[in-house]
């Protein structure tokens, strides 16, 4: 039995559309549709799909920044959706987050030492001189010398603010974080490095680490583990080499097929994996398509496809596929 | 035949707090019918050289050099000849679709205008609000023409949308398709897929490739991105700093790169193949104050005496053009 720091079982978030002055509920944004996962401990699990197909949402309502419609997270052992409000607090402690663009995510009238110090401040931990200690190590951590604590934001690059939003994730000691697509913001030659530096931090802090991605090429040197989204739900799960060697479902061989490739084995790789689908763009999540929501644009799809929806197939293990062509 | 020669291109801005020397002794050659691409990461100038040919640099601009559009230079010219050349022979498609359109006007309303614009019909201001209120039906089919030249799906539903309603890559095709009105010979394109999807992002490039050739069209194509500038250019020329670092045919240049700052880039990417990641060390350089002799020096792990001292000369290796003093004498 794996040991499991995270599992999410049968998730949903919809949104309500409203309409009228009485804010009448006329339909669903279905963001996050039956989603369940495990992620291992000390691992990268990685969430790859197109924008809107609901994979922020997912890791927003993992760390509870919305409430779940229905299922269940469950965090070590407990289920953070049935706990109270102050006891789901003491849980996410050990959870925590890295947000896209670190322009927006930190503060601009702040220094980097009051932006560390902030979860602690809200936690209520340590004084303030101890506070100020923290500060000093943390910014240590993530490589950067401690005159960068009275800076403010718009002093630093963004390879640097984003190693600021690393240091302030870190404050608490968690166990697990999000990184919401941490260096979509970044040139590729700092993406490396901060790339480099979380994994440095993983091995060294035993982190668990969900990633968010749309970017493929980061998740086959950065995850161990993936899983493709597509509007809404999971079409396939995999371990990494198995996603880059044997890729299933005709939407993940869609989204490898559109990678420009850089070098001649790349574009080789993606020749031989990849699989052009019919122009068009995703489905809208008010109102997806019936059975299987890749149809429309799959190559492949049969009646079953446009009726039922696809139970999960197990390929092989910890491989599984949600699509009617293995079944 | 050459289009567009661009001649020893410096361009400088005059701030309050001194010069920037953004963009210094840019030289290249495009070809009719040639697709180059302009690399670099965030800073690195590749914009500002496109905005250079353009002629939209903001007033506090200092540009030295020569750019050569079929043997006249544009920037000697005044602003009315230029308005023949841009916008005309020269076009452009932005980066992000949303905020180039005006989301008051429908697609229709904005064709009416860019085909006015490339003199097609000519309007007088009566005649133009006479235009807006009902528009003939041989300029719809002309707009109809060139929406299906872009393969846009309903293209009678999408003149009547307005930007808000269409999709990022439905906008950007709209924006290509009246980049090509005017029958250009000149493409200019500052990353137009950034915004988009991949999946999105490979239909744009493949639509590009095909206008590429049925057209006849030069296109230059500006991006960070090393696997879109391989899909669609010829010719890559790589950007640091504001200067040229090297040039050569895409796929040769991403295989094996020469220059020390290309094969960081190359080697910062992560790959599907794997092979792990190596960023380069340091950061984006002080334009007020940049580096003597080679700007890459204080990052590159090579870097020699001479590379402080003096600006490497373009050195041919392998057909290609590597400004770097490892391939020196």
């Amino acid at each position: 039995m794996a040991n499991y720091i995270l599992e999410v079982k049968n998730l949903k978030k919809y949104f309500p559309i409203t309409a009228g002055i009485f804010n009448r509920i006329v339909g669903w944004v279905k963001a996050v549709d039956d989603v369940s996962f495990s992620v291992e401990r000390n691992t990268t699990y990685a969430i790859v799909g197109e924008s809107g197909c609901g994979k922020s949402t997912l890791a927003r309502t993992i760390i509870g920044i919305y409430a779940p419609t229905s299922g269940s997270i469950i965090f070590e052992g407990t289920d953070i959706t049935k706990l109270s409000r102050k006891e789901k607090l003491r849980v996410l402690r050990k959870m925590s987050i890295v947000f896209q663009d670190p322009t927006s995510s930190l503060n601009p009238r702040h220094k980097v030492i009051d932006i560390i110090t902030a979860p602690l401040k809200v936690h209520k931990i340590g004084s303030s001189r101890e506070r100020k200690e923290k500060a000093k190590e943390l910014i240590k951590v993530v490589e950067l010398d401690e005159t960068f604590l009275n800076k403010y934001p718009h002093e630093l690059s963004g390879g640097q603010r984003q190693r600021v939003a690393i240091a302030r994730a870190l404050a608490l000691e968690p166990e697990l974080i999000i990184l919401d697509e941490p260096t979509s913001a970044l040139d590729v030659s700092v993406q490396a490095k901060i790339l480099n530096l979380l994994k440095h931090l993983q091995k060294k802090l035993k982190l668990t680490y969900i990633l968010i991605t749309h970017n493929l090429g980061v998740v086959r040197n950065f995850a161990d583990h993936v899983s493709v989204m597509y509007a809404g739900k999971i079409v396939e799960t995999a371990p990494i080499d198995k996603i880059f060697s044997e890729p299933k479902h005709p939407y993940t061989r869609a989204l490898i097929d559109a990678i420009p490739p850089v070098t001649p084995e790349e574009e080789e790789l993606i020749k031989k994996l990849g699989l052009k689908i019919k122009p068009g763009d995703p489905p809208s999540l008010s109102n997806p398509p019936s059975g299987c929501r890749f149809h429309p644009r799959c190559p492949f799809a049969t009646e079953k496809c446009r009726k039922e929806e696809p139970k999960p197939v197990v390929i092989s293990e910890n491989h599984v596929v949600y699509c009617h062509l293995f079944s | 035949m050459t289009l567009l020669e661009v001649k020893n291109l410096t361009v400088y801005f005059k701030t309050f707090i001194g010069i920037s020397k953004v963009v210094e002794d840019v030289n290249f050659t495009l070809e009719k019918g040639e697709s180059l691409a302009l690399v670099g990461e965030s800073g690195s100038g590749k914009t500002t050289v496109l905005k250079t040919i353009l002629g939209v640099l903001p007033p506090n601009a200092i540009v030295k050099g020569e750019l050569l559009f079929k043997n006249t230079n544009l920037l000697s010219m005044g602003n009315d000849e230029l308005s023949k050349i841009r916008g005309m022979e020269i076009t452009y498609i932005p980066q992000e679709p949303l905020s180039a359109l005006n989301p008051f006007y429908t697609i229709e309303e904005h064709f009416l205008d860019r085909l006015i614009l490339s003199g097609k019909p000519k309007a007088g201001i009566l005649s133009y609000i006479k235009l807006r209120r009902k528009v003939p039906s041989e300029l719809k089919k002309t707009m109809l023409e060139y929406l299906e030249k872009v393969k846009i799906p309903d293209p009678e539903r999408v003149l009547k949308s307005y930007p808000m309603q269409l999709s990022g890559g439905m906008l950007q095709r709209i924006l290509i398709a009246l980049a090509i009105v005017s029958n250009p010979s000149i493409l200019l394109a500052d990353e137009p897929t950034t915004a988009l999807d991949v999946v999105t992002q490979k239909e744009i490039l493949e639509l590009l490739k095909e206008l590429q050739k049925d057209l006849g069209l030069s296109i230059i194509y500006v991006t960070h991105d090393l696997g879109v500038a391989r899909a669609i250019a010829d010719k890559v020329i790589v950007m640091y700093a504001g200067h040229m670092v090297e040039e050569g045919i895409t796929s040769e240049v991403l295989a094996k790169p020469l220059h020390p700052y290309t094969k960081g880039l190359v080697d910062s990417i992560p790959k599907l193949v794997g092979g792990g990641l190596h960023g380069i060390e340091g950061g984006l350089i002080d334009y007020y104050n940049p580096p003597s002799g080679c700007r890459f020096h204080p990052r590159c792990p090579k870097a020699m005496s001479i590379c402080r001292e003096t600006r490497p000369k373009p050195f041919i290796v392998n057909g290609r053009k590597v400004y770097c003093w490892l391939y020196g004498e």
